[in-house]
């Protein structure tokens, strides 16, 4: 998808050639989450086998595979839904495998979901301020009551839910009530709830699924921007003014993809088949045949 | 009264100072308020940080934006040091302005964000003179790496340093500023061929903002929404008002949440095009289709209340009792309700002009109580007529300003001269100057004529009438059917043809929301637009609002055949002006072969054309147009 190369890439500062950020990615910058001999079941059914990867920061890194190769199920692991039964994963320092999903959640580690899990009773604006929970200190009484210092919190959140508003072009709809808006809006929405918990890590579970060319493309440049940050633009959020270092991203359109991401990772069956940058995964066999199902030549 | 803009601002600034508001702008979802010593300050700053950058009197500077307080802050403070602004209508494509940029020859471009950036970026290379693109709007534009490029922010930094080298330098290019130096440099849309530069003076604007204040009060407590581009000079003309009288300016948001900015603000003042007002006339009848049947009941028992109230109202009579309480009831159940939902309830004076708004979408807002009243305007002639309070009649646009005088020639062409005539000619263009101000009058190419009361009544572009055929010497004026017939839901837009033909016959754009939610209510499937245009059951609805309408035209005006455009009429492919008019002649070339199926006789017209798309991409569609004959009962 040219047109999408054109749009994303058109003014990013990280125009190193895939193979410079390969070496960087296992040299010199620090991984976020190590995953280290995962393995989930269900009952008999394998999930996931015995699975290690890193996430690095800096980086686009994106899980592909065919379906029920167990992409979500990795990220619902990260995110403390599930709890493997074998393996660890190591988020700065920490042993994270056994940690509830709101601890992971007040950890700075966000994400969005296939199907979509908003508050469909609630406004944009709420749901995006509901993001903000965990960053709220004000207890219940401070904040039925309204004093002083809960008032200033308030304040300050709702500046930050504004300018995320702002920056994924949501104003027209920030007091929509969220059942009442068309799917595309409501992913934007997902993110932007997402964003609220200024995130160091992103996990986005399919991002563009149905959408239409122009859509994906508006999605492809807010996760770019989102990662490249905003500077001075919107000075009051961190994670809109220094993005967000590490974005997963499950993705089954190809062309997204190769465009956007730095590093890939294939999944088949609840293993790891193939690791590394956009063209050698291109090129590789294992990845042909997994989706394929044989090799084309 | 001061002559120019600048100055009047500093006056509002030694008048109020911080304690009135000048303007707002929903910027995160709070309103920001600027007061008229802030406005007088960035204008400064923005004046002296331009000169700093290079500007001398005498340069033009290109403005493509939405309406922003940084729009007219620019522009003031542009005008504060000579320059002279043109504004660009903010959905014009790259050739569009590349023509205006490089015909104005302007140092500057202003812009406000990204979108408009890139265009003026990419075509760079055919305006040589062009020194600085300055943007308001940061976003997506912080990692550009282009010297070229220079924020608002930094030219209003630039300006602070700038005065405290050369203290006094603004104040004293505002006093060299005269009401007769050039304030603004317009291209005219132009109905046919190339855009014309009308160079417009300071003291025609600073005149029509106060005769606007003569006619009706703009004070502090006023709050006027401005969405309407700048670059149309009815806009620049409110703005003026607004100035002169000390109203508030508001600014929405974005071009998507201007009907709710209007509902937050509790607008007092609301100027619609006639498309705009024919649009909110559409979807009140279209949502009460749809309505609860209690609804329904109230809204036709009461509306008839409106019509004769107004009436009453236009013909100075009093309402005895009965009438005062059946108004309360029926402003209480269905007037004031419906009024609400559109932003229109604290409005007192509307207003309504750039084209003729159809006499049944007028008697339609006027009964809901809306103090509507229809102007004229051009951009070389500023007002032109203006209906007043009580004086409203439908099919015209009112006596003549105060201050200017209307002639009419032989052949029905409206000669215009006045105080609010601030046009010198066209730039670069003196054949076309000639042409249009000879003998001292204007020459505006409208038709229309006088009557008995005063007021003018318009019959459209006088190139555009035509003899019908099939008449004694009737003139059919197809500006005044098409107004008829966008009156109908169904019809958004419409051509009428028949110049040199047997009879008269349209070209129809129907209004897809409204069929596409009939159409879901009566189960027909439907795809596109084209789809749902050739369906037969849609030719159904339109023909009996054809023939209806017809029953009011004299029997030669009456549209004999008329076909369902497969498409809408598009500004992106030239067959609209920005401001939305029809561009007849080119319609009439496109469409040629559709319009001669038509007259000979034609059920079915096979048609494919070639759409060009905003990006410049371009496809073609292919499609069958079914050509629909009416029966016109003799009466």
């Amino acid at each position: 998808m040219p047109e999408i190369a054109n749009h994303a890439r058109k003014s990013t500062s990280k125009s190193a050639l895939p193979s410079q950020q390969s070496v960087m990615a296992s040299t010199g910058s620090t991984s976020k989450i190590v995953v280290d001999d995962l393995s989930l079941s269900f009952g008999e059914l394998r999930a996931l086998d015995s699975l290690s990867l890193e996430v690095n920061d800096n980086e686009i890194l994106a899980i592909i595979g065919p379906n029920g190769a167990g992409k979500t199920c990795l990220l619902n692991c990260i995110s403390g839904f599930y709890h493997p039964q074998k393996g660890t994963i190591c988020y700065e320092k920490h042993l994270i495998n056994r940690w509830a999903p709101d601890r992971i959640a007040r950890s700075h580690i966000a994400r969005t979901f296939q199907n979509i899990e908003l508050y469909t009773g609630l406004s944009t604006q709420d749901n995006i301020m509901a993001g903000r929970h965990p960053l709220m200190k004000e207890n219940i009484l401070a904040g039925a009551l309204y004093m002083g210092w809960a008032h200033r919190e308030e304040i300050k959140h709702r500046k930050s839910v504004e300018e995320i508003i702002d920056f994924l072009g949501l104003r027209a709809i920030r007091k929509k009530i969220v059942g009442s808006l068309p799917y595309g809006m409501r992913k934007l929405v997902e993110l932007g709830r997402a964003l609220a918990l200024e995130p160091k890590v992103l996990l986005l579970d399919e991002p563009m699924a149905g959408m239409n060319l122009e859509e994906k493309e508006d999605m492809a440049r807010f996760i770019i921007d989102t990662h490249e940050g905003q500077r001075e633009t919107y000075p009051d959020t961190e994670v809109l003014r220094d993005g967000v270092g590490s974005i997963v991203l499950i993705e089954h359109d190809m062309g997204v993809v190769m465009d956007i991401a730095d590093r890939i990772v294939v999944l088949d069956f609840g293993r790891k088949i193939a690791e590394g940058t956009p063209e050698e995964i291109k090129l590789n066999r294992d990845v042909i045949k997994a989706y394929l199902g044989k090799t084309s030549d | 009264m001061e002559d120019t803009f600048p100055k009047l601002i500093i006056r509002n600034c030694e008048r109020y100072g911080e304690k009135a508001l000048a303007m707002r702008k929903k910027e995160f979802g709070i309103w920001k308020r600027y007061t008229w010593k802030d406005c007088l300050d960035a204008i400064k700053h923005f004046s002296l940080g331009l000169i700093s950058l290079g500007l001398e009197r005498g340069d033009r500077v290109c403005i493509i934006g939405e309406n922003a307080p940084e729009y007219f802050w620019a522009q003031y403070g542009i005008q504060a040091s000579g320059g002279i602004v043109t504004g660009v209508f903010s959905d014009s494509p790259p050739p569009e302005v590349s023509y205006i940029v490089s015909h104005s020859e302007a140092k500057f471009v202003i812009v406000d964000d990204q979108e408009q950036a890139d265009k003026v970026l990419g075509i760079r290379e055919q305006l040589p003179n062009l020194q600085r693109v300055i943007y308001w709007d940061p976003k997506g534009l912080i990692h550009y790496d282009e010297p070229i490029l220079v924020s608002y922010r930094e030219v209003l930094e630039l300006g602070r340093q700038y005065e405290q080298e050369h203290p006094g330098l603004f104040e004293r290019n505002v006093e060299v500023d005269k009401g007769e130096d050039l304030a603004l440099l317009v291209y005219t849309s132009g109905t046919g061929g190339i855009p014309k530069g009308a160079m417009l003076t300071h003291i025609g604007i600073v005149n029509t903002g106060r005769l606007w204040n003569q006619l009706e009060t703009w004070s502090t407590a006023d709050e006027y929404v401005s969405f309407i581009s700048p670059a149309w000079v009815t806009e620049q003309g409110q703005i003026a008002a607004s100035v002169i009288g000390g109203a508030k300016i508001n600014f929405p948001e974005e071009t998507e949440t201007v009907q709710e900015n209007i509902r937050e603000i509790g607008a007092t003042k609301c100027t619609f095009s006639p498309r705009l007002w024919e649009s909110v006339v559409s979807q009140i009848q279209a949502k009460m289709v749809d309505a609860n049947p209690f609804n329904r009941f109230m809204y036709s028992l009461f509306f008839p209340v409106g019509y004769k109230v107004d009436e009453l109202y236009l013909q100075d009579k009093k309402l005895n009792l009965v009438w005062r309480i059946l108004r309360w009831l029926s402003n209480l159940i269905v007037f004031r309700p419906i009024k609400d939902t559109y932003g229109l309830m604290k409005v007192k004076y509307a207003v309504t002009g750039g084209a003729p708004l159809g006499m049944d979408s007028f008697r339609f807002l006027r009964a809901l109580g809306i103090n509507l009243r229809q102007i004229y305007a051009i951009t070389e002639a500023g007002l032109v007529t203006f209906q007043r309070n009580h004086d409203v009649k439908f099919e015209s646009v009112g006596p003549a300003m105060p201050e200017t005088e209307l002639r009419i020639t032989d052949s029905g062409e409206i000669l215009i001269r006045g105080s609010t005539d601030y046009f010198v000619g066209y730039y670069r263009n003196p054949e076309a100057t000639n042409k249009v101000l000879e003998g001292g009058w204007f020459h505006g190419g409208d038709a229309g004529f006088i009557d008995q009361d005063g007021h003018l009544i318009l019959l459209g572009r006088a190139a555009d009438l035509f003899e019908a055929e099939s008449g004694g010497g009737i003139r059919v004026s197809p500006e005044n059917i098409e107004g008829r017939l966008k009156f109908s839901p169904y019809i958004r837009d419409a051509m009428v043809i028949g110049r040199g033909r047997p009879y008269v016959a349209a070209l129809i754009q129907i209004d897809f929301e409204t069929l596409g939610r009939w159409a879901e209510r009566k189960k027909l499937p439907y795809t596109t637009f084209s789809d749902l245009s050739q369906k037969q059951e849609i030719y159904e609805l339109t023909r009996r609002e054809i023939e209806r309408m017809n029953r009011y035209l004299p029997p030669s005006s009456r549209i004999q055949r008329y076909a369902h455009l497969h498409k809408e009429f598009d500004a992106d492919e030239a067959e609209l002006t920005r401001s939305k008019k029809l561009r007849r002649g080119y319609m009439e070339e496109r469409y040629k072969d559709l319009i001669d199926s038509v007259y000979v006789g034609d059920d079915v017209f096979e048609i494919k054309s070639v759409v060009k798309y905003r990006d410049g991409r371009e496809g073609t569609i292919r499609t069958s147009i079914t050509i629909v004959s009416l029966e016109n009962k003799q009466e």
